[in-house]
């Protein structure tokens, strides 16, 4: 097989992704979407390294990261863009080299630095979706404020133990993060415990998440929060809703 | 009637159980079956749920069966009713 002739695809590309092509409704239309796609990676630790991983096995054509400071031992259990020699230098330099040895023909933005409400406009407005993998409330809300007034999709996706939660934030049709959360949840703690198969799974689905959101194919979470439990190896599909008067997507 | 009370996140590790089944009376709505089983569970349980005030935490999310209950709505339960209290969780 070879690409139609209006292709935006190069011969190379098609015979990478074509297994993925053979989804029938994401098909070669599917791919040259995803290849004019840009997503916003916030930190690429446990979960944020597998969603930009997934992202850019499958073709996504532009990555940003945003993740600041240097790798640690303890990020080594989960944080899979990030190998043992590279401890001690930067995290989202670590994360691109993996990335582009994985598929050079995409584009990586590399920034080190945490999502927060004076950079997230600018780091917003160079995608078409973020993927919201922080650990602090504090720049998850940032992100969600801002991709509100953007109306960018969010997908949102967190874990905690061997539990984890996703959702698809599409402004003005769903509720968005200060619609579940009023407030800062105030139980929350930076330290988590987390099996890095715990993090990874999760990526994945929300890597999903953004691919169908991107493609334009599938049933995003869009109203939906789906939570897992590993231990149990349980799944949940819940109804969520926007909150009246919520601040930041103010829902009449 | 009888409800089953389940715990997620941060709550399912305070409870020290994954899930309660309570008896409550008819009249009983949600809020009152979140205090009910803070006061059984003590305080490690009750500060995830409840605040200083008494007050049902802004930031728990609250589904009867799947749907999420909003925070000015005090949900109605029926008998056999799942209620969901979940702890927001934020790791990445």
């Amino acid at each position: 097989m070879a690409p139609n002739t209006h292709s935006s695809l190069t011969e190379e590309e098609y015979a990478t992704y074509e297994w993925q092509m053979w989804v029938d409704d994401f098909g070669e239309a599917g791919q040259e979407r995803l290849k004019a796609s840009s997503v916003l990676v916030s930190r690429v630790g446990g979960l944020g390294s597998v969603v930009a991983y997934e992202l850019a096995a499958a073709g996504v054509g532009k990555l940003v990261l945003a993740h600041a400071g240097n790798i640690k031992p303890s990020d080594l259990n989960r944080q899979i863009l990030m190998p043992h020699a590279a401890l001690g230098t930067l995290r989202v330099e670590s994360a691109k080299r993996r990335l582009k040895e994985l598929n050079p023909r995409i584009e990586i933005v590399a920034v080190n630095e945490n999502v927060d409400a004076d950079n997230s406009a600018g780091l917003i407005e160079q995608v078409d979706l973020i993927v919201d993998c922080a650990p602090m409330f504090d720049e998850r809300f940032a992100m969600n404020r801002e991709a509100v007034r953007q109306k960018k999709p969010l997908v949102e996706c967190a874990m905690y133990e061997l539990e984890a939660s996703l959702t698809t934030i599409i402004p003005g049709q769903t509720p968005c993060l200060a619609c579940l959360y009023p407030k800062v949840p105030p139980v929350w703690r930076r330290e988590f415990p987390v099996f890095g198969a715990v993090s990874g799974t999760v990526g994945c689905m929300a890597a999903m998440e953004a691919i169908k959101v991107l493609a334009g194919f599938g049933n995003p979470l869009t109203g939906i929060m789906v939570t897992t439990n590993l231990r149990e190896m349980t799944f949940s599909r819940r109804r969520i809703q926007r909150r009246t008067a919520c601040d930041v997507c103010g829902n009449p | 009637m009888q409800i089953t009370v389940q715990y997620e996140a941060q709550a399912r590790r305070a409870a020290g159980v994954g899930s309660d089944t309570i008896e409550v009376s008819d009249a009983c709505c949600v809020n009152d079956c979140i205090r009910r089983v803070a006061d059984a569970h003590g305080e490690q349980l009750r500060s995830v749920l409840v605040d200083t005030n008494g007050e049902i935490q802004p930031a728990l999310l609250i589904f009867l069966n799947d749907v999420q209950v909003v925070r000015q709505a005090e949900g109605v339960l029926s008998d056999g009713d799942t209620l969901t209290l979940m702890t927001p969780i934020s790791g990445g």
